[in-house]
């Protein structure tokens, strides 16, 4: 029994190109469309809060100078993991194990800043920490890849599972380092081991290194030879060969910097804002930062914008619930961001293609019942 | 270019912005003004554990508001808040809304409220179960807790009764009970010690040796899967007729009532639950709201500066079981049978007739301190010939290592016990005594 | 063992229907994350049909078969609802497999917490009633010892997932539209030049896998949390490993039985063994990824054409693409 044919009364066309100025038209409108859905679905959860979900998101990311610093922090962190994502992506690796080579950063860092002697000077801890957790993030995203390079192992999976590897690994840690059985590690207090507060300013390290290294990646993209290899890659590999490129060499150097970058964001993560360890650490802003940077089409300005979008979105929407006193406050913030990128994917698709109506004769033609075979 | 400009601009503004507002001052409370408090839980009114303390500071902020000290919306709730750097984040949020008196409810917040206190001196921080203000030393930075050992004993001494009234048949031989413990250290172990002895004390004489209690560790605070897996585990293979739990989900009472009933006594879930009636027997908790009201009192009334406010706040049982910081509570059907004894104990215990420790109660023979690798090694206490504890040195700074108080007290002539919460108002009896045995093979 | 094997089976039921619906997305060319989300989205659907039935008919006229039905149904309409929001943004929309996938998920899971948390709260968390009648499908199962209570003891839902399991196996093996839909999977543009029409082949195997998985999540509410709302909170990870016993299970269905049973036991391990405090019992809880990445590489390893997955898998069919 075969199924009958759809007719849709539209025909669908992939654009031969477009404008950046109507693209971005496009995008806007979506971003704009998906803000007012959020205020809308924040009604729909607590009656007559339209206005203040607007307000909250303001206030809870604005209103004050401690939280427009946790704000950039926050963003930060989106845009440092989606910025480790975007070179793999780049080269269609699908790398989404960011989750657990930031995981690996973290843990090794939180070990190290707790463990180490109080013999070694404090800045020397935190350059081994960060050593080991740009190390760690690396060799995280190599496992996976020489099995790609060696076998052709599916990488999307390889590396998915290696997210849950880490994240237990780091329960174990937990459950080793905890002091009687305590289940939680300590907190981190020795202010030299840190790299938080620059007087009562916090979070300034996160921020600037992620910065940095958001510029650094953009010129890497765009104006060194390899990213142009990783463009060409991108597009196919075969040409890639054609002019000389080695796709396992440039896999592999790719996704040092990749895990490296992953590991580095989790080496912030500890040292830079939590000073401490848990499971729960990442929090799933892994997987989010591989959609921002899919969002942003894997250009670092155009991530940025994704990425503070996103970052307000997260913080404000949960500031907002608490302001309306939402119950399962929690999870709002979730709620609006897949929303909101839900929303913004659909708008990818007008931007690569076109929807034409068909004709009405069209429709009545192609209306014939199709043969049983 | 361009392109960079997109996003140095934002950050350059918030820059500009952050230098020109300039930082949150907090000013110093005036007493006799109206106050201003918060609240932060690790979960929300979802979880028995949360519900308990949202429950309490509503009512305790109510009562204030009546009372002039407060107005009406002048205290702030933060839910969902987990112990990590946002802890420190929900404080802030509560100081720049003028708050003076931040409460926090799961242990796991107590390393932020002290970084807190020690970063803000003008407000109190108080951390409801934290173990390290004793030894601290930061004037503002408090911890809280109530002698549940009480509640626990009492709560096992109903159970003793049930099963000797209804369950005769078995306790005439050998039997074991079962409980559910969420981590390996002192607040846990102290309570189900309390309970155990309460179980023990309220069976007759003659079968009072015949108790034996099985302990399963989670790992957890709230896990409703691991504590249900726990407590099936110990009801079909350890094939123990009583369950008791510290811990936070309903997991462990589902269980029983899942396995035909077995009797279970509950830790905050209170009141005879419709949806486990026929396996609820008793059940224990602490009311914070005494807590909540005499620090907002204290604190009107500018009783703080000196430090007069019990900076390890320990709240004892009431006149009645559902009044004072420790309540206790028997399943409808069976309470008429043995409330006065209740009562009686109740307030032998309270006012220091009896003790839930007392060092004739239990041995601590089966376990040395130089035993490798068991369970009470390293620590520091001593016991005669029959196994009677004589000295005990817990751990009060909260570093798991022994210090000096002394915790085997006289009782006035009678004997000794140990003083529990006296030091701190967290728990840190830790010893593991005989009749009981720790089912996980690790520490 | 008496203990640990019931409660094995129980975990091993919601797997099985996740890892079938899964199973039956994927050999049509869709490598769904979004599972995880869907699985959440049918246990959303299964606790408001459990609560619309067992709050408006009063407690003694309680029809078991309806306590099931009820729930499913909706756990069905949920998920698929789902699963055709994902096939219109990949198939349709063209959208990339994976990040529609993740964004489901985002989504999915925080949309199912938030409502399932409001329910728990407005109920009493639990339909006592409903939930004990679904239990057990033998009711006399103790009276055949030792292993009635291991191996009789499941629930309804038990039962059914394994024999679901080995009926979509057939379905691919033996008829037509099974087969049909393989084809789809591996290559879809000679599929379509063969006539068949992936577009409809890709959104009926998504749909109908979505509905599996949501019975996956109906499973894990009613059974595996004897119907407690309040506990369901990490679905999502059960549909993560879903995805994991696909793979274990070289996208047979039949597979999954044996896998799920493994993995159900080594989850609920650690508990009965007491280990649940220490590392040893976290430790437990890595050997379902490691044995999958095992899996992955030995399979790529030998390239075997039994263990790879459809070969057309995650990527998006455009006509004009050929």
């Amino acid at each position: 029994m075969k199924p009958a044919k759809i007719n849709f009364p539209f025909r669908i066309a992939k654009r031969a190109n477009i404008t950046n100025t109507k693209a971005w038209i496009i995008r806007g409108i979506s971003i704009v469309a998906a803000l007012l859905v959020s205020g809308i679905v924040c009604t729909l959860f607590k009656p007559g809060s339209f206005l203040d979900f607007y307000k909250g998101l303001v206030v809870g990311c604005f209103g004050t100078t401690n939280y427009i610093f946790e704000l950039l922090c926050c963003i930060s962190i989106f845009l440092l993991l989606s910025i480790a994502v975007t070179p793999a992506f780049k080269m269609k690796f699908w790398n989404i194990g960011v989750e657990g080579q930031a995981m690996i950063g973290c843990i090794l860092t939180a070990v190290i800043l707790l463990l180490m002697p109080s013999a070694i000077p404090g800045p020397l801890v935190i350059i081994i920490a960060l050593l080991a957790s740009v190390t760690g993030g690396m060799i995280w995203a190599i496992i996976p890849t020489i099995f790609k390079i060696r076998f052709n192992t599916n990488e999307t999976l390889f590396t998915l599972m290696m997210n849950y590897v880490a994240t237990i690994l780091a329960a174990v840690t937990i459950a080793i380092v905890s002091p009687g059985g305590s289940q939680t590690f300590p907190l981190i207090t020795d202010p030299s081991r840190l790299l938080i507060n620059i007087g009562t300013i916090k979070y300034i390290p996160f921020i600037i290194v992620t910065i940095l290294f958001t510029v650094m990646m953009y010129f890497y993209l765009r104006k060194t030879k390899e990213g142009f290899e990783l463009s060409v890659m991108g597009d196919s590999i075969n040409t890639a060969r054609y002019v000389g490129i080695k796709p396992h060499w440039i896999m592999f150097r790719t996704m040092l910097i990749s895990g490296g970058l992953a590991g580095l964001c989790g080496f912030l993560i500890v040292c830079g804002k939590e000073a401490t360890l848990s499971k729960t650490l990442v929090g799933g802003r892994g997987f989010t930062a591989v959609l921002i940077a899919w969002l942003g089409h894997f250009n670092p300005a155009e991530i940025t914008i994704f990425a503070s979008l996103v970052g307000i979105l997260e913080q404000g929407a949960t500031y907002t619930a608490g302001l309306i006193k939402i119950s399962s406050k929690k999870y709002f913030s979730g709620v609006i961001i897949g929303l909101f990128i839900l929303i913004v994917i659909v708008s990818e698709f007008f931007v690569n293609y076109q929807v034409r109506f068909k004709s009405k004769n069209k429709l009545i033609s192609n209306n014939k019942p199709k043969e049983a075979k | 270019m361009k392109k960079q400009f997109k996003f140095i601009a934002p950050l350059a503004l918030a820059a500009i912005m952050a230098t020109s507002c300039g930082g949150s001052n907090h000013t110093r409370y005036v007493p006799g003004t109206k106050l201003k408090v918060g609240l932060i839980c690790l979960e929300s009114s979802a979880s028995t554990y949360d519900d308990n303390f949202i429950k309490a500071f509503e009512s305790a902020c109510g009562k204030a508001t009546e009372k002039g000290q407060m107005d009406k919306n002048g205290y702030e709730i933060e839910t969902d808040i987990p112990e990590s750097q946002e802890c420190s984040q929900a404080a802030q949020r509560l100081i720049d809304k003028g708050c003076n008196v931040i409460f926090s409810d799961s242990y796991g917040h107590h390393a932020f409220m002290k970084q807190m206190a020690i970063e803000n001196p003008e407000v109190i921080f108080s951390s409801a179960t934290g173990d390290d203000a004793y030894a601290s030393g930061v004037q503002n930075y408090h911890n809280a807790f109530a002698s549940i050992y009480d509640g626990r004993y009492l709560a096992g001494f109903a159970a003793g009764k049930y099963l000797e009234k209804k369950c005769s048949e078995k306790v005439t031989t050998p039997f074991k009970i079962g409980y559910v413990g969420a981590h390996p250290y002192a607040e846990v172990i102290s309570g189900y010690t309390a309970w155990y002895l309460g179980v023990k004390a309220g069976l007759a004489d003659a079968h009072r040796d015949n108790c034996k209690m099985v302990v399963s560790y989670t790992g957890s605070w709230y896990d409703e899967d691991k504590e249900y897996t726990t407590a099936n585990s110990l009801i079909k293979d350890d094939k123990c007729i009583l369950i008791s739990q510290h811990a936070d989900s309903k997991g462990a009472p589902r269980a029983c009532k899942d396995n035909n009933n077995t009797p279970n006594v509950s830790y905050n879930i209170f009141e005879d639950p419709e949806e486990f009636k026929d396996s609820y027997v008793a059940s224990s908790r602490i009311n914070w709201e005494p807590y909540f009201e005499q620090v907002i009192d204290s604190t009107y009334q500018g009783r703080t500066i000196a430090g007069e406010i019990d900076r390890n706040w320990t709240g004892g049982l009431g006149t009645a079981p559902a009044s004072g910081s420790v309540n206790y509570d028997v399943n409808d059907s069976f309470v008429s049978e043995i409330l006065t004894e209740m009562l009686t104990k109740a307030s032998n215990l309270k006012s220091g007739i009896e003790f839930v420790f007392d060092t004739k109660n239990f041995t601590v023979k089966d376990h040395p301190s130089t035993e490798e690798g068991g369970p009470n090694e390293g620590k520091d206490f001593l016991t005669n010939n029959e196994g009677y504890l004589t000295h005990f040195k817990p751990d009060i700074t909260g570093d798991f290592i022994p210090d000096k108080e002394e915790a085997v007290l006289s009782n006035g002539g009678t004997g000794t016990h140990v003083a529990e919460s006296y030091y701190r108002s967290a728990p840190y009896f830790d010893l593991l005594i005989d009749g009981i045995t720790i089912k996980s093979t690790t520490k | 063992m008496v203990t640990l094997i019931p409660l094995a089976l129980r975990a091993m039921a919601v797997y099985i229907f996740g890892a079938t619906g899964d199973t039956i997305i994927e050999k049509g060319g869709h490598l769904n994350m979004g599972v995880p989300g869907i699985m959440f989205i049918g246990a959303l659907g299964a606790i408001v049909g459990e609560s619309l039935y067992a709050n408006n008919i009063p407690a003694d006229q309680i029809n078991v078969v309806l306590a099931i039905i009820v729930p499913m149904i909706f756990a069905m309409i949920f998920a698929g609802l789902a699963g055709l929001l994902y096939c219109f943004l990949t198939v349709t929309l063209k959208c990339n497999q994976n990040v529609v996938g993740l964004s489901l998920t985002t989504f999915g899971v925080g949309f199912s917490r938030y409502f399932i948390a409001i329910f728990a709260e407005m109920a009493d968390s639990n339909i006592p009633v409903a939930g004990d009648m679904i239990q057990h499908l033998f009711p006399n199962y103790a009276q055949a010892g030792a292993f009635g209570e291991m191996f009789l003891s499941g629930s309804f839902f038990t039962y059914f997932s394994i024999l679901l399991a080995i009926l979509i196996s057939i379905l691919f093996v033996k008829t037509k539209v099974g087969l049909n839909l393989r084809a789809v999977g591996e290559n879809p543009a000679s599929a379509d030049a063969a006539g068949i029409n992936v577009t409809a082949y890709r959104y009926i195997a998504t749909i109908i896998g979505s509905m599996v998985v949501g019975i996956g999540g109906l499973t894990y509410v009613l059974d595996l949390k004897s119907g407690s709302f309040a506990a369901t909170n990490d679905v999502d990870a059960f549909g993560w490993l879903c995805l994991s016993i696909v793979i274990l299970s070289a996208w047979r269905s039949w597979i999954t039985i044996p896998v799920s049973f493994a993995i159900g036991l080594l989850d609920r391990l650690p508990a009965a063994l007491g280990l649940g405090a220490g590392p040893l019992g976290q430790f437990i809880g890595i050997l379902p990824y490691i044995a999958t990445i095992v899996v992955l590489i030995i399979s790529s390893a030998i390239s075997s054409k039994k263990m790879q997955p459809p070969a057309g898998l995650g990527q998006n069919y455009f006509r004009e693409d050929r």
